[in-house]
C-alpha cells in the first residue's frame, strides 16, 4: 500500500505497533539462528547445549507469536482501512451531481467499489510476507555483521542486486494491452450470448458468428495470460530457491577461499539464510492490482463531482390555498391524507407552496467530440398548490430531466425556480418531494419513514392491489421479487406513506394492464390531488390527459406553448375560482 | 420470470465466502480442492496432465536434493579440494535446475491455456444450445459471473494447485532423503506430515458456521449498496433514509469485519502445531541428536526440516486459497453440466414457405411459480395477419409468447407448423423479434448493402439518426433513453427478412407520435409484405388495428376477437 495514500492517523495506528512486531522478529530470528549455529558447528558442554537449546526455543516463540500477532493486526488495519475508504466514497457518490453520476452509472460504481474492497482487504497477506521478509533480511544482516563485516557486505549486496532484479521483472508487459482488449471483446461477446439469448435463438448464424469471431480469438488470449502466469509464478519460485542455494554456497566457497578460519562463520550465516528463506522473494507484494483498484476509486471519485445537499430550509409563507376537491376514492383518501371534510387549515398545513420555474436551462456536457450535449429550456410553468399536471413528450425530449430540475437533483444552468414567491434553491427543499422514478426501485426496508407505518403501506397495497404478492413485516418488505408493473405499485404506495406535498411520478403507468391503468388515471391520481398535494406526472397515456388542469409538454428539450390538448393554465386556474370553506378565524 | 427450481437448481453460496474459506483449510478438504483443479486439466488431456504433473514432482523433488548437497558443502568435512569441487558440482547442479523448472513451466502453461480455453469455450457453446429455462432456472446473472469473475478464479487456482504439487513433492523428497540418512527421524517425520493430513475435522465444522454468518452479512452489504446506488435519487431526497441506509451498510460491514477477523485469529491457531512440531523436530535434531549424528548429517537434518517448516506454512496459505477458489470452480462445473442437460441444438435449416402457426390444446405447466399453468391454447396464426397478444399482468401473455417463438416446448400439445411438428428452436427461426427485455447488439450482422441503406432509412424513420450511426456492422450510439434504445431494437430487427415478427409491449415507453407509427404504418406495412405480425399490447384506443385479437385471462384464452 502507498503510504502517501493513507490519511495520517490511520498511519499512526498503523505502523507503531507493526514496529513492536517487527523488533521482536528480528530479535527471535538472531537468537534461534545464533543458538542453531553454535549448536552445528561448535563444540558445546552438556550446559551450553541446554542454554543454547532454551535461546533457541525463545527465539522461536518470540518470533512465531510476533509474526502471527503482525499477521493479525496487518488484517484488521486493512479492513478498517477500506472501509473508511468505503464510506468516503458512498458520502461522495451522495453528493455526487447527476451528470457525475450518469457517468459511471449504479453498475459500475459498485464495481469499482467491490474491486477496492476485495483489493485492499486481501492485501493483508502481501504485506504480511513483506514484514516476515523485512524481519529475516534484518536478522541475517545482524548475524553477517557480527561474524564478519566483509561477509554481511555481500549478503547486502546480493540481496540489493536481486530485489532490484525481481523488481524490474514485475512491470508490466508489452502484452498488457492485447490483453486488456481481448478481455473487453470476451466481456461484450459473453453478455452478448447470455443476455442476448431470445435473440440469438431466433438467429442461431449471428450465435454461431459471435462464438467464432468474437468469444473464440478472446478467449484464447485470456488463456493465455493464464498461461503466462504459470510461468511467472515457476520462474519466480526457481530463482528464490536457486538464488538462496547460490548465496549460501558462494559464501561458503568465499569463505573457503579467502577467510579458511572463519568457515564456521560463515557457515552459520549460510544456514541461517536457508533456514529462515530470507530471500523470499515470491512474496515481495505486487501491488498493481491494488494501485489500479484504489486509482479506479480515486478517479471516480474526482469524477462524480460534488452537489453537496444544501442544508434544508425554513419554507416561505405560503399564500395560496389548494383547490378543494372531491376525493373518487374514500378509502384512499382516509389512508393518505385529510378527508373532504378537512378544515382549509389543516388542508394548509399539508399541502404545498406553488412551483414555479423561469426561464430555466440546463444543458448537459457533450459526450463525445462532435455530437453536442442534449439541452432543455428555457422552461417557463407554474404548479400551483395541489393541482396535477402531466408532462408529456416524445423519447429524449427532456421530461425525465425536467423532473430532475423540478425536484432539486439537478441544477438548471439559469433561470429561477420560486417557491410562492421567493426565489430558492430547491435543491435546499428536497424534502418536499417524494418521487416514483422510471427505474421505480425499492428499498428492501422502510429506510427513513416513521415507526409503526408499516400497517398504513399494508392498506396502501391492498388498495392498490398487489398485497397478495408482498407486505411490510416489521421493518421490510417480504419480498421484492416482482414484475416491474407490481414494482411500481409497492413504490408508489411507499411514496405516499412518506407524506409529502409534491409527488413525481414518472411513466408510472407504463405497464399496468388497461383495468388498473384506468383505475389509476381516473380515481386514484384525482383522490392523490385532492389530499392536497401537487402531482407533477410525465405521461405518455393521451386518452386519459384530460384528468390533469395542465399538460407541459415538451419537444427536444422546448416548451410548446399552445399544443391542441394543452388546457391552459389559466383555465384550469378560473375552473379553480370556486370558494373554498375557510375556518373561522 | 425465473422458475428457480425447475432443475432443482439452487444458487450457490455468495461469493462472500471468500475470505472465511481461506481459513477452512481442514487437511482433507485441501487435498479434494487441489484434486478438483487436476481434474479440470485431465479432462481435457490425461496424458499431457500427468508428464505436466511428473516434471512439476521431479522439480520438487530435485530441490530436496541440492539441498542436501549443500548439507555436504556446508558440513566443511573434506579436503579443501574436495570442498571446491563439490562447490562446483553444485553450481553446476543449480543451473541444471533452472533449465528443468524451465521446461516444466513451459509444459505446465501450454497444457493449463489449453485446457481453460477449452473449458471455457465448451461452456460457451453449452449457452448457445441449452434451452431458455435451463438458463433462466440457472440465472442469467449467475453465468456471466462465472464467466468473467470465476474464470479469474480458476486461472488463480490453477497456478496455486501446480504450487503446492511442487511443494508437497520437496517435502516428501525431503522425507525419503531425511529417512535414508537417519531412518529414525525419516519414520517420525514421516508419521508426522501423516497425521497432519489427518487432523480432527472438529475446527471446519464451526468455520462453516462462522463463514455462514459472515455470508448473511455479506449478503446484507449487497443489498444496501444496491439500495444505495440505485436508489440515489429517492436517498437525496429523504434525509431520514439517508442516514438511516448509510448506518445500516456501517452495520453489515462491521459484521463482515468481525467475521474475517475471526476466520483470521483461527487460522492463525490451526497453523501453529505444525510450526511448533517443525521447530520441536529441528531442536531435538540440533541439541540433542548433536552427538550420535556426524555434523553433514546434522546439518542436512536442519536444512530439511527447516525447508519443510516453510515449505508447509506457505502451502497452509495457498490451500486456504485454493479452497475459496474451489468454490468457485465447481460452481462453474455445476453449470456447465446443467445447461448441457438442457440441451436442445438450435436449428439452423427450416422448410420455406411456412403460412400458418397452429396451437393444438398446447400447454405449459410450470412447477414453481405458484404452479402457473398456461392453457390448453388452440390458436391459428397466419402470414399476412396482425394478431395482438392482450392481457392483465400474469394472464399468460408472456408464456405464450415463449411457446411461440420456439424457446420453450408445450408441456402438453403441440404447435404445428402448417400442419407439421418441428423442434421449438426450428420453430424459432420463423421468427424476427422486440422482446419486453430486449438485448440490444452492438453490431448488426449479415446486412448486404440493399439491406443496409433500408436500415439506414429506418434509422431515419425512427429519429434514431441523429444519435446513432452504422460504422461497418457496428453501431454507434451514444447516451439512448429507454424509448430510444428499444426503436433501435426493433430498426434491428427489422432487418432480418422472416416470415413472423414478434412484439412484446414494444409501445410502453413510446410517446404518442411513434405509437402512432407503430399501430398505423408500421404493422399494416409488415402485413402487407405478407408476414405474420404478433404484438402484446396493452394500447387499448388501438385495439382495433388487428385481424384478431387474443384475450388472455388466468392462462387460458378469454375471448378471441376479430374486429
Amino acid at each position: 500500500m502507498n503510504p502517501s495514500r493513507v490519511e495520517t492517523p490511520f498511519a499512526q495506528r498503523a505502523f507503531r505497533p507493526l514496529i513492536g512486531f517487527l523488533g521482536a522478529q528480528v530479535l527471535g530470528r538472531l537468537a534461534l539462528s545464533v543458538a542453531l549455529g553454535a549448536a552445528l558447528y561448535g563444540d558445546l558442554d552438556d550446559v551450553e547445549t541446554l542454554i543454547m537449546g532454551l535461546v533457541f526455543a525463545a527465539g522461536s516463540v518470540s518470533a512465531r507469536v510476533s509474526f502471527d500477532l503482525a499477521d493479525i493486526e496487518l488484517s484488521a488495519l486493512c479492513w478498517i482501512y477500506a472501509v473508511h475508504r468505503q464510506e468516503r466514497f458512498i458520502r461522495r457518490v451522495i453528493a455526487a451531481d447527476p451528470i457525475g453520476f450518469q457517468q459511471f452509472g449504479a453498475g459500475r460504481l459498485s464495481a469499482i467499489l467491490n474491486r477496492m474492497l476485495r483489493s485492499v482487504a486481501f492485501f493483508d497477506l502481501p504485506l504480511a510476507r513483506l514484514l516476515s521478509l523485512a524481519a529475516n533480511v534484518l536478522a541475517v544482516l545482524a548475524m553477517a555483521v557480527v561474524f564478519n563485516a566483509l561477509l554481511g557486505l555481500s549478503v547486502l549486496l546480493v540481496l540489493a542486486a536481486a530485489a532490484g532484479f525481481v523488481y524490474l521483472r514485475n512491470h508490466p508487459s508489452r502484452e498488457r494491452r492485447a490483453l486488456a482488449e481481448g478481455e473487453r471483446v470476451y466481456e461484450a461477446s459473453v453478455a452478448d450470448l447470455v443476455s442476448g439469448f431470445k435473440e440469438l435463438r431466433l438467429d442461431p448464424l449471428r450465435a454461431a458468428a459471435i462464438l467464432r469471431d468474437r468469444f473464440i480469438p478472446a478467449n484464447a488470449i485470456i488463456a493465455r495470460a493464464g498461461g503466462v502466469r504459470h510461468r511467472q509464478d515457476s520462474a519466480t519460485q526457481t530463482f528464490r530457491e536457486s538464488l538462496a542455494l547460490t548465496s549460501a554456497g558462494v559464501i561458503a566457497l568465499a569463505a573457503m577461499a579467502f577467510f579458511p578460519a572463519e568457515k564456521e562463520a560463515a557457515g552459520t550465516v549460510a544456514v541461517a539464510l536457508l533456514l529462515l528463506q530470507t530471500i523470499a522473494l515470491q512474496s515481495l507484494p505486487d501491488g498493481r492490482q491494488l494501485r489500479g483498484a484504489l486509482d479506479a476509486l480515486d478517479d471516480a471519485e474526482r469524477r462524480l463531482g460534488s452537489d453537496p445537499t444544501p442544508p434544508p430550509r425554513p419554507l416561505p409563507a405560503s399564500v395560496e390555498v389548494p383547490r378543494a376537491r372531491a376525493p373518487r376514492d374514500a378509502a384512499l383518501a382516509r389512508l393518505i391524507g385529510p378527508g373532504p371534510s378537512t378544515q382549509a387549515a389543516e388542508l394548509k398545513r399539508f399541502a404545498p407552496p406553488r412551483l414555479s420555474l423561469g426561464d430555466v436551462v440546463y444543458r448537459r456536457p457533450d459526450p463525445a467530440p462532435g455530437i453536442s450535449g442534449f439541452a432543455l429550456g428555457p422552461v417557463s410553468c407554474v404548479f400551483p398548490p395541489g393541482s396535477l399536471s402531466f408532462i408529456v413528450g416524445g423519447n429524449g425530449s427532456g421530461k425525465s430531466t425536467l423532473m430532475q430540475l423540478i425536484c432539486g437533483l439537478a441544477r438548471p444552468q439559469s433561470g429561477d425556480i420560486h417557491l410562492d414567491d421567493t426565489p430558492v434553491d430547491i435543491a435546499s427543499h428536497r424534502d418536499l418531494f417524494t418521487a416514483v422514478f422510471a427505474d421505480a426501485h425499492l428499498y428492501d426496508r422502510l429506510y427513513g419513514l416513521p415507526a409503526g407505518v408499516g400497517p398504513r403501506i399494508n392498506a396502501l397495497l391492498a388498495l392498490l392491489e398487489i398485497d397478495h404478492k408482498t407486505r411490510v413485516e416489521g421493518r421490510a418488505f417480504t419480498t421484492l421479487d416482482l414484475s416491474s408493473g407490481q414494482r411500481r405499485r409497492v413504490a408508489l404506495a411507499v411514496a405516499l406513506a412518506e407524506t409529502r406535498p409534491f409527488l413525481l411520478l414518472d411513466e408510472w403507468a407504463a405497464d399496468q394492464d388497461p383495468q388498473f391503468r384506468k383505475r389509476f388515471y381516473s380515481s386514484i391520481l384525482p383522490t392523490i390531488a385532492a389530499s392536497g398535494r401537487t402531482i407533477i406526472a410525465v405521461s405518455h397515456d393521451s386518452r386519459y390527459f384530460d384528468v390533469a388542469d395542465q399538460i407541459v409538454r415538451l419537444d427536444f428539450g422546448r416548451l410548446v406553448p399552445h399544443a391542441t390538448d394543452t388546457i391552459s393554465l389559466q383555465a384550469a386556474a378560473d375552473a379553480r375560482r370556486s370558494p373554498i370553506p375557510q375556518s373561522p378565524g | 420470470m425465473t422458475d428457480e427450481t425447475l432443475l432443482g437448481w439452487t444458487k450457490e453460496p455468495a461469493a462472500g465466502s471468500d475470505r472465511n474459506a481461506r481459513s477452512a483449510a481442514a487437511p482433507s478438504v485441501r487435498l479434494s480442492a487441489f484434486v478438483v483443479f487436476y481434474r479440470l486439466l485431465a479432462d481435457y488431456s490425461s496424458a499431457r496432465t500427468v508428464a505436466a504433473a511428473g516434471l512439476t514432482m521431479l522439480v520438487g523433488a530435485a530441490y530436496a536434493g541440492l539441498l542436501y548437497g549443500l548439507a555436504r558443502l556446508l558440513a566443511f568435512d573434506r579436503t579443501p579440494q574436495d570442498e571446491f569441487f563439490l562447490g562446483q558440482v553444485l553450481l553446476a547442479a543449480i543451473v541444471l535446475y533452472n533449465v528443468l523448472a524451465r521446461v516444466q513451466a513451459s509444459v505446465m502453461s501450454r497444457l493449463d491455456q489449453d485446457a481453460v480455453a477449452a473449458f471455457f469455450l465448451r461452456l460457451a457453446q453449452a449457452v448457445t444450445a441449452t434451452r431458455f429455462a435451463t438458463l433462466e432456472g440457472i440465472g442469467p446473472s449467475v453465468v456471466l459471473e462465472a464467466f468473467l469473475t470465476d474464470r479469474q478464479s480458476v486461472a488463480d487456482g490453477l497456478v496455486i494447485a501446480v504450487r503446492l504439487l511442487r511443494g508437497a513433492s520437496t517435502v516428501v523428497a525431503c522425507i525419503a532423503l531425511m529417512a535414508l540418512l537417519q531412518p529414525l527421524i525419516g519414520l517420525l517425520l514421516a508419521s508426522a506430515f501423516l497425521l497432519g493430513m489427518r487432523r480432527s475435522p472438529r475446527p471446519a465444522r464451526s468455520l462453516e458456521k462462522t463463514s455462514k454468518l459472515a455470508n448473511q452479512a455479506e449478503a446484507r452489504y449487497r443489498r444496501v449498496i444496491d439500495d444505495l446506488l440505485h436508489g440515489l435519487e429517492g436517498i437525496k431526497l429523504n434525509a431520514g433514509r439517508r442516514s438511516e441506509i448509510l448506518s445500516s451498510c456501517r452495520r453489515a460491514l462491521e459484521r463482515q469485519g468481525q467475521g474475517m477477523l475471526f476466520a483470521r485469529v483461527r487460522s492463525r491457531i490451526l497453523l501453529r502445531p505444525i510450526v511448533l512440531a517443525g521447530y520441536a523436530v529441528l531442536a531435538l535434531i540440533a541439541f540433542v541428536l548433536s552427538d550420535v549424528l556426524v555434523r553433514h548429517q546434522l546439518l542436512a537434518g536442519v536444512l530439511i526440516i527447516a525447508a519443510i517448516v516453510n515449505l508447509e506454512i506457505e502451502m497452509a496459505r495457498d490451500s486456504e486459497d485454493l479452497l475459496r477458489h474451489r468454490t468457485h470452480l465447481e460452481g462453474l462445473m455445476r453449470i456447465g453440466q446443467a445447461l448441457a442437460s438442457g440441451g436442445a441444438p438450435p436449428a439452423f435449416a427450416l422448410p420455406a414457405n411456412i403460412e400458418t402457426i397452429c396451437f393444438v390444446q398446447a400447454e405449459r405447466q410450470y412447477r414453481l411459480r405458484d404452479g402457473f399453468r398456461l392453457g390448453p391454447v388452440s390458436l391459428t396464426l397466419r402470414r399476412g395477419e396482425i394478431t395482438f397478444i392482450v392481457g392483465g399482468n400474469g394472464s399468460g401473455k408472456t408464456t405464450f409468447i415463449r411457446l411461440l417463438a420456439g424457446l420453450d416446448d408445450p408441456t402438453a400439445g403441440e404447435v404445428l407448423l402448417d400442419g407439421m411438428a418441428y423442434s421449438a428452436p426450428a420453430r424459432a427461426l420463423l421468427f424476427t423479434a422486440v422482446f419486453n427485455d430486449f438485448h440490444l447488439f452492438d453490431e448488426v450482422h449479415g446486412l448486404d448493402p440493399a439491406a443496409s441503406e433500408q436500415f439506414a432509412a429506418t434509422l431515419a424513420r425512427l429519429s434514431l439518426d441523429r444519435v446513432t450511426r452504422l460504422d461497418g456492422e457496428k453501431i454507434v450510439a451514444t447516451q439512448l433513453s429507454s424509448g430510444q434504445r428499444r426503436r433501435l431494437a426493433l430498426a434491428v430487427a427489422l432487418s432480418k427478412p422472416r416470415p413472423f415478427v414478434l412484439f412484446d409491449e414494444w409501445t410502453a415507453d413510446q410517446d404518442p407520435e411513434f405509437r402512432a407509427y407503430f399501430y398505423d404504418e408500421l404493422l399494416p406495412r409488415l402485413r402487407d409484405e405478407g408476414r405474420g405480425v404478433v404484438a402484446v399490447t396493452h394500447d387499448d384506443r388501438y385495439f382495433d388495428r388487428c385481424d384478431q385479437r387474443v384475450v388472455f385471462e388466468e392462462g387460458r384464452i378469454a375471448a378471441l376477437v376479430r374486429p
